[in-house]
């Protein structure tokens, strides 16, 4: 279960709208490489994570991860706060104004909504580990990709933070890679699914 | 803004405490790690009682302290301050 704390990871006060800004930002929110797929991918995978230390990192990067949600949706709302239908029209979120109004909802930047087809739940741990290792690199590059078009300091602040912290869980993500090939054989570590074919 | 000064030491500390235990889950028997944590979560705990005797609960169960319910009252963390 989990208790919510009526707080944000990092604070996000946002004074300058830019609506333009939050078509490219909700990527982050329900894109391929966003905050939702990845806290989803990682709570999913913790099932059939037979490690136990590694199951624990999973489901604590994980809740990190709705807290990320969090932040970006907070970003979107704030970009977007107070807009017209036609200032929103003009920045390129007519489409989404017309379904949407003033919400947060799960899309990429293009427009393609969010579709749990955008992360794996392998039940191979090895194999989900490797696309964890994958997954935080992509969100890396997004919020690389992001940054060298925000050009607002109230918006670059925590989008630097989130961009950190993808980098921290890679390496995390890579010492449980390392702790699940301890349990297994060093010569061949990928001669069989170690969770299913015991 | 006083609130929101403080707010952010509370997230400041909250942020130690998340951080660290990312680091224990792949590094358990650090105890110089655990120790830090310890003091970690201190601190955070320590921080968060008073920003909720100050400014209302940051969890529901906290409005058990006050005598009507005050969780309703408490800003939307992502409005932000404008």
């Amino acid at each position: 279960m989990w208790t919510y704390e009526r707080k944000l990871q990092y604070p996000v006060n946002i004074t300058r709208p830019n609506p333009a800004m939050a078509k490219f930002i909700m990527s982050q929110y329900g894109g391929p490489d966003g905050e939702i797929a990845a806290s989803m991918r990682y709570l999913s995978q913790r099932y059939s994570m037979d490690n136990k230390k590694v199951a624990g990192l999973l489901t604590d990067i994980g809740t990190e991860e709705l807290a990320h949600m969090e932040m970006i949706a907070a970003i979107v709302r704030q970009l977007t706060k107070g807009c017209s239908a036609e200032e929103l029209k003009e920045s390129g979120l007519g489409e989404y104004y017309i379904d949407h109004t003033g919400a947060i909802w799960p899309q990429a930047a293009g427009g393609i909504p969010f579709n749990a087809c955008e992360f794996q739940s392998k039940g191979d741990p090895l194999t989900d580990l490797f696309e964890d290792l994958a997954a935080e690199q992509k969100a890396r590059t997004t919020y690389d990709n992001i940054l060298r078009l925000v050009k607002d300091h109230e918006v670059a602040d925590p989008i630097r933070f989130l961009r950190q912290r993808e980098v921290v869980h890679f390496q995390r993500f890579g010492e449980g890679l390392r702790m699940y090939q301890e349990q297994l054989d060093s010569k061949n570590y990928y001669a069989f699914n170690p969770s299913f074919d015991k | 803004m006083e609130r929101m000064k403080m707010l952010e030491w509370v997230q400041a500390l909250c942020f130690v405490v998340v951080d660290m235990e990312l680091y224990l889950d792949t590094h358990p028997c650090d105890e110089e790690a655990l120790a830090f944590y310890r003091d970690s979560v201190e601190n955070y705990e320590k921080a968060k009682r008073k920003f909720e005797e100050m400014y209302g609960p940051l969890t529901a169960v906290k409005s058990m302290d006050c005598e009507r319910w005050a969780w309703a009252d408490v800003p939307l963390p992502w409005e932000g301050v404008r």
